[in-house]
């Protein structure tokens, strides 16, 4: 049934049988204040204040967060900033809880797990504190997909050294465990149920309890990391249920329980005490008790050393604040070491060893050269994003070489170098969008104070040429000149008129004639030879006055001579009459248009040049101006541009934005 | 047969020859097509505080690229950074210029609120708008946002802008740098 998988490399470890020395589980008396840490909630209450036992002290921030009880009643004496009992021992926000010795409890609500759905019992355990490896025992998002569950693992392995706590809730609380995986099997309903135990873990007590409900016990005896969430799921889980099956650790599943068919918010766990102690062993701790407080009751040696949690992936924290750290979820074990144990560090021998052992099938001795080198890209070259820190390495390194706290350093290193490049990006992004901003911004002002600049030329030149119609203030002289010559002018022609009908008063019936005959070609020839018979009787009239008047030689002549020469000599008078009217009337028409046309010349004349002289000048000086006033402003902005692109960290114009 | 022999074994030669030429062929050496102020600019920190003496990151990055400024220049880049620029443009490392500002830890500026007088000067100065506020109202920085440029200390007329070291959270801390711890050997231990 149950696949063996060929995991490289792993250590088995000779881990001590529990049977012969597990003390049971002794109750830590109350610690004077507790420190709560405040990592992944935020407080709902104030410094000063009174809360009773299981009174909730914040809410889950997030939904990775969980929400935190109080363990004991007593008074909030502040919420500060504080050490934590985590890795490097960061600052966070800490809640301190002054424990007033009563122990006031609020009444507990059982609650009916046959109403539960996955995702209110996922909101429930978060409200009860209950918290798994990653946040929330149940994840919120998974609970929302509300997928099928294949397998259920319920993780209770202990595969590093010094770790007991598991063990020892199994023994004392096998019948809360055994409700605890029946009330989730009611509301998860999983196909199948695994409990993943130790090789060394055989209750049979647990055995039998297991068999009634059909669950499936798997011992597990592969190498040392084996208990881990992906390692055990690869192990237990077919190809077919891998990806779905949930892995959660037994401690948890206990607290889920009690939080459930109890209404008991999760307020303490198991600790393993061990390593140079009086009384080694598990203790029930509350959450937020100090760590110096449970050394101090395990009967610790004055100078010593924390190192918290397992043999192998544990961690050193700084013995001097062990006052000021609290008891969290995830403190598993808690090491008392004396502080010379450090072993003496040699160089690498190239024994192959860390090799050998890697799980993960790196080599260590080469990541091992990179990360001293702090060359962080070809560590990740060498694969250092796939080491799973399971510390195998650094144990079995005969130089004691801190493998390790390299790794871990180098692998968080490049972590927060990503954080920076990305910080950085985000930073060039809001740079170049403020840019991008400030021009789009300046465009757009110049835009309308080009609008405007034209609206304004516009009304400018509306009013110009509404000016020269209208009263015409500078021009008045030249007007006044112009007009005083036109009159004369007229006057001028109105005298020559005069003078003409005075000089000529015959002129007028000539003038007409000539202008008919000019005018109509067609009545020419009759009106010509009226004026030949006119002139012919004025011919023989004048002949009969000069025969009367003067010689006889005339009367002797030939008829037909007669009217020859009265013809020609009629014929001459008309055209010297003729002669004489073209000359005469074009000269007076002449004398006429002249006079017209100069004094027409002259008002143009005068127009032009009291245009020239008002208007135009006026308007160029108007121009002038606004181009003046253009390049001024121009040159301002110019003069601000350069003064803003050499510093700009000076100071410009407040703007009310 | 020796001639059959001596063929064999040039035709094998060839063959490997193509092979490893055909090898380093599918290897080329990476480059990256972007322009080369662009790459300067992505190491470049971003913190746009004109330390260098240029108006931004991307104008030195600029000025780097034509050869007209040193690599030395970059005060928040600290020496990670020159390094960086050192090996982008195949130059010698240089230590900082004497006359460059000393590096600092990183840092942000936190605005009294009490004594701001809501002048915008800060926030015309900041050159990732990280400061919100408006005309006669109180200013307050975005800490997630600001860079620590220092650009807004200058304009201030109350002085109302101090500079805080960061904050850390406990999701910021790292592993410290495995430290060998030195022991006191007893003299008689030494001949």
């Amino acid at each position: 049934m149950r696949r063996f998988l060929s995991l490289p490399g792993g250590f088995t470890l000779p881990l001590p049988s529990r049977k012969h020395d597990s003390p049971p589980a002794s109750v830590l008396p109350l610690p004077p204040r507790l420190v709560l840490g405040l990592q992944q909630c935020l407080p709902c209450v104030q410094p000063g204040q009174q809360v009773l036992k299981y009174q909730r002290l914040a809410d889950a921030d997030s939904e990775y967060g969980v929400a935190l009880h109080a363990p004991t009643s007593g008074r909030i004496i502040a919420i500060q900033p504080q050490a934590q009992a985590l890795p490097g021992a960061p600052l966070a926000d800490t809640l301190i809880l002054e424990a007033d010795g009563r122990d006031e409890a609020l009444p507990l609500q059982a609650g009916d797990p046959s109403r539960l759905t996955p995702l209110s019992l996922a909101l429930q355990l978060q409200d009860m504190g209950v918290a798994g490896n990653h946040g929330p025992l149940l994840a919120l998002d998974w609970a929302m997909q509300q997928c099928a569950l294949p397998l259920l693992i319920i993780n209770a392995v202990e595969d590093e050294p010094y770790l007991a706590a598991t063990a020892t809730l199994l023994e004392e609380q096998a019948e809360a465990f055994v409700a605890a995986i029946a009330m989730l099997e009611q509301v998860l309903r999983p196909a199948r149920i695994v409990l993943a135990v130790s090789q060394t873990d055989s209750s049979e007590a647990l055995q039998a309890a297991v068999s009634q409900h059909g669950w499936q016990v798997s011992t597990i005896n592969t190498p040392y990391p084996a208990g881990d969430e992906t390692t055990l799921i690869r192990q237990l889980a077919s190809p077919a249920e891998a990806a779905h099956s949930l892995c959660l650790p037994a401690d948890a599943v206990v607290a889920a329980g009690a939080a459930i068919l109890h209404g008991q918010p999760c307020i303490s766990r198991l600790v393993t005490l061990v390593d140079k102690l009086d009384r080694p062993g598990s203790v029930q701790a509350l959450l937020g008790t100090p760590l110096s407080h449970l050394l101090n009751f395990a009967g610790a040696k004055a100078n010593y050393a924390i190192t918290h949690g397992g043999g192998l992936r544990g961690y050193a924290l700084p013995a001097d604040q062990a006052d000021a750290m609290g008891l969290h979820w995830h403190s598993q074990c808690l090491q008392a070491r004396t502080p010379d144990t450090a072993g003496q560090q040699q160089d690498c021998i190239r024994c192959g060893d860390c090799l050998r052992i890697c799980p993960s099938k790196l080599q260590p001795q080469e990541l091992y050269w990179h990360c001293q080198q702090d060359n962080v890209e070809t560590a990740n070259a060498w694969g250092l994003q796939d080491c799973t820190l399971c510390g195998l390495c650094d144990a079995v390194c005969p130089s004691q070489l801190p493998l390790l706290d390299s790794f871990r350093h180098t692998a968080l290193q490049y972590q927060s170098t990503q954080q920076q490049q990305q910080q950085a990006d985000h930073a060039r992004q809001r740079h170049r969008f403020r840019q991008f901003r400030l021009e789009r911004d300046k465009q757009e002002k110049a835009q309308r104070l080009a609008a405007r600049a034209a609206e304004q030329a516009a009304k400018r030149e509306q009013t110009a040429t509404a000016a020269p119609q209208e009263n015409k203030p500078t021009p008045a002289a030249a007007d006044k000149q112009a007009a005083i010559a036109a009159a004369m002018a007229r006057a001028a022609q109105r005298n020559s008129q005069h003078l003409e009908k005075q000089s000529t008063s015959s002129a007028d019936d000539r003038q007409a004639d000539a202008r008919a005959a000019a005018m109509a070609a067609s009545r020419q020839a009759a009106i010509d030879a009226a004026m030949a018979r006119a002139a012919a009787r004025k011919a023989a009239q004048d002949a009969a006055k000069a025969a009367s008047a003067g010689s006889q030689q005339v009367d002797t002549t030939a008829a037909s001579d007669d009217k020859q020469a009265l013809i020609q000599s009629a014929m001459q008078r008309a055209a010297m009459q003729k002669a004489a009217q073209a000359n005469a009337a074009p000269a007076n028409m002449d004398a006429d248009k002249k006079a017209l046309i100069e004094a027409a010349m002259q008002r143009a004349a005068a127009q032009k040049t009291a245009q020239a002289n008002a208007a135009p000048t006026s308007m160029d000086a108007d121009k002038k101006a606004l181009i003046e006033a253009a390049m001024q402003r121009a040159a301002a902005q110019k003069a601000a541009q350069a003064d803003k692109a050499h510093a700009p960290g000076k100071p410009e114009k407040p703007e009310n934005t | 047969m020796n001639v059959l022999v001596f063929i064999a074994l040039l035709l094998l030669a060839v063959w490997l020859l193509r092979r490893v030429m055909q090898h380093n062929k599918q290897q080329p050496e990476h480059k990256d097509p972007r322009p080369l102020a662009e790459r300067i600019d992505a190491i470049l920190p971003q913190t746009q505080c004109g330390q260098c003496g240029h108006a931004g990151c991307q104008p030195y990055a600029a000025a780097l690229a034509k050869g007209e400024d040193s690599i030395n220049r970059c005060p928040p880049g600290g020496e990670e950074g020159i390094r960086k620029l050192a090996a982008l443009l195949h130059t010698d490392y240089l230590p900082f210029a004497a006359d460059a500002p000393p590096s600092k830890p990183k840092a942000v500026a936190l605005i009294d609120e009490s004594t701001c007088i809501g002048c915008t000067l800060c926030i015309q100065a900041c050159p990732v708008d990280a400061i919100l506020g408006s005309a006669k109202q109180m200013h307050t920085v975005l800490a997630a946002e600001c860079t620590g440029c220092e650009l807004c200390l200058v304009p201030c007329p109350v002085d109302c802008i101090s500079m805080r070291p960061a904050t850390s959270s406990p999701s910021d801390w790292r592993w410290g740098y495995p430290v060998i711890v030195i022991k006191a050997i007893k003299s008689e231990a030494r001949p």
